[in-house]
């Protein structure tokens, strides 16, 4: 088992996702929800991701099952563009997850949509 | 775990055919071998829903009218659903098996269905014969099971399918083998496809499971979409689906017997009341509220009754309950089609006494009043006003936090 070096980033780096129109409400009045949070992945020596360790909880748990992936390019003409990619996972406790590999920092994140 | 005591196999499948039918026998089992007929409910279509294979011999099928199958089969017992006792002996027969496997995941509905994961079993067991026979064990043999051992859990329920009912033979098939196994088989055996889904591939000369393997796994996601990749991966012997029990749910039950059955709204309530106060003394409920009850009655004409009822507010209290009850057996249908013998109650969704939600929309004006209220202490306290609306931003949005956003209350 290698644990993934790359480390969880902080919530104040998931970029901000809600934009303000001009003259609407200050940044702080708008929360977006279901943001995203970040994840820290186990691989294996093969480099497939068998487990994930979620924010604020005390251990690890391992996929059992990826029952679905896909993947979103969006906004490539703007400054900050979007890729990810999406995993519905099913964890050893029953646990149904989505998560997504950004792709453009190399990070993990859970997703509730 | 490859031996030749335990094959390369990892999920046994457990099916027990017609189940609703053999429940019947299983209280009645001079029945056995007899055409037995399985009706609509009351206020459902008069038509045959299930029908055992001596009924079957006779000319019955399912769909036909009721009143067709007496004159075709004049020794037919027909039957209605018994939804109760079906679930009493699915349960029954789950408990037992989570006694030979800790994971057992029953099938949906009624389907008689039953998959136990066996990894780490070989230890305890030793032989696989050795967990065939606990597991013949669990289930009486009325039932007419049929067993199936394989290395996902499509296969196994294919093996099932295809085995001797009764458990005296089951049916074996090794990973290694499994892709051959399924290669001759029809391709109605995916019942994860939907039926228009099936006939296009037999439109297309996809007759067997070896037909759809030997295609290119693009062509088959072109045509059929992710139902048909998951077909395909199956095909080829590919089952990565866990097994996943059931999650255990607490909650509480009582239940009463009736010498004179009960036919009015109030001898119901009555003993409903009666059981309200058993079950809301009991410690498991002590500070805790309730979010569904579920009511089973056996009636006095043989059949079986069973409603779930789903509360907007929680109840924590056994008044709020009987008046949440009686509002939904006072409505027209509330009451069961005939004299009740055996009534049960099961509170459910039980929670927290802060769970209580009172209603949000109730006295608007002062609640508004209230919040105004609470805000300003808040902002007295902290500085700001940390309340929330939630408002669309951009619903169309590919990314999931663009679309809704909380916004600070103006209050």
């Amino acid at each position: 088992m290698v644990t993934d070096s790359r480390t969880a980033l902080g919530a104040g780096d998931v970029r901000p996702l809600i934009k303000l129109s001009a003259g609407s409400r200050q940044r702080s009045d708008l929360r977006p929800l279901n943001a995203p949070s970040p994840l820290r992945v186990q691989t294996d020596a093969q480099g497939r991701i068998v487990s994930i360790w979620r924010q604020g909880r005390l251990a690890p748990r391992s996929i059992v099952a990826v029952q679905d992936c896909w993947r979103i390019d969006d906004e490539w003409w703007r400054e900050h563009a979007v890729s990810r990619m999406y995993y519905a996972i099913v964890l050893d406790d029953g646990t149904l997850l989505t998560m997504y590999h950004d792709l453009v920092t190399d990070s993990w994140f859970e997703q509730r949509s | 775990m490859r031996s030749a005591a335990w094959p390369d196999v990892r999920v046994a499948c457990l099916w027990i055919a017609q189940l609703p039918l053999r429940v019947e026998i299983l209280r009645h089992p001079a029945w056995d071998g007899r055409p037995l007929v399985l009706g609509g409910a009351p206020g459902e279509r008069k038509v045959v829903q299930l029908c055992s294979p001596e009924a079957e011999a006779a000319g019955v099928w399912p769909g036909l009218p009721l009143r067709e199958v007496v004159p075709l089969c004049p020794g037919a017992i027909v039957l209605q659903p018994d939804p109760v006792r079906t679930a009493s002996v699915l349960e029954a027969v789950l408990a037992d098996l989570q006694r030979v496997s800790p994971l057992v995941e029953p099938g949906e509905g009624d389907d008689g269905y039953f998959f136990l994961d066996l990894r780490g079993l070989q230890g305890m067991y030793g032989e696989l014969a050795a967990l065939e026979e606990a597991i013949r064990a669990a289930v009486p043999p009325l039932l007419r099971p049929r067993l199936g051992f394989a290395n996902g859990k499509f296969a196994a329920a294919v093996a099932a399918r295809l085995a001797e009912p009764g458990l005296s033979k089951s049916r074996m098939v090794p990973a290694s083998e499994t892709r051959a196994f399924l290669a001759p088989l029809s391709v109605r055996h995916l019942v994860l496809l939907e039926p228009e889904a099936l006939q296009r591939m037999e439109l297309l000369g996809v007759r067997t499971i070896g037909d759809l393997a030997a295609l290119p796994f693009n062509a088959v996601q072109a045509q059929f979409g992710m139902p048909g990749a998951h077909a395909w991966r199956l095909a080829h012997g590919k089952d990565t689906d866990p097994i996943v029990a059931r999650p255990v749910s607490a909650s509480v039950q009582d239940g009463l017997r009736f010498d004179d059955p009960l036919g009015s709204i109030e001898a119901v309530m009555a003993a409903i009341d009666q059981l309200l106060a058993h079950t809301f003394s009991q410690p498991a409920l002590l500070g805790r509220s309730v979010r569904q009850v579920r009511l089973r009655a056996l009636l006095s004409d043989g059949t079986s009754w069973e409603r779930l009822y789903t509360f907007k507010e929680a109840l924590s209290t056994r008044d709020a309950a009987r008046r949440a009850l009686k509002s939904k057996l006072d409505l027209p249908n509330g009451l069961p089609p005939a004299p009740i013998e055996e009534l049960a109650l099961e509170l459910l969704g039980l929670g927290g006494e802060a769970a209580r939600q009172p209603g949000l929309f109730v006295a608007r004006a002062r609640q508004l009043a209230e919040i105004a209220d609470a805000a300003r202490q808040l902002r007295a306290r902290y500085g700001r006003v940390p309340l929330y609306h939630a408002v669309e931003v951009e619903p169309w949005s590919r990314i999931p936090e663009r679309r809704w956003a909380l916004v600070t209350c103006d209050l």
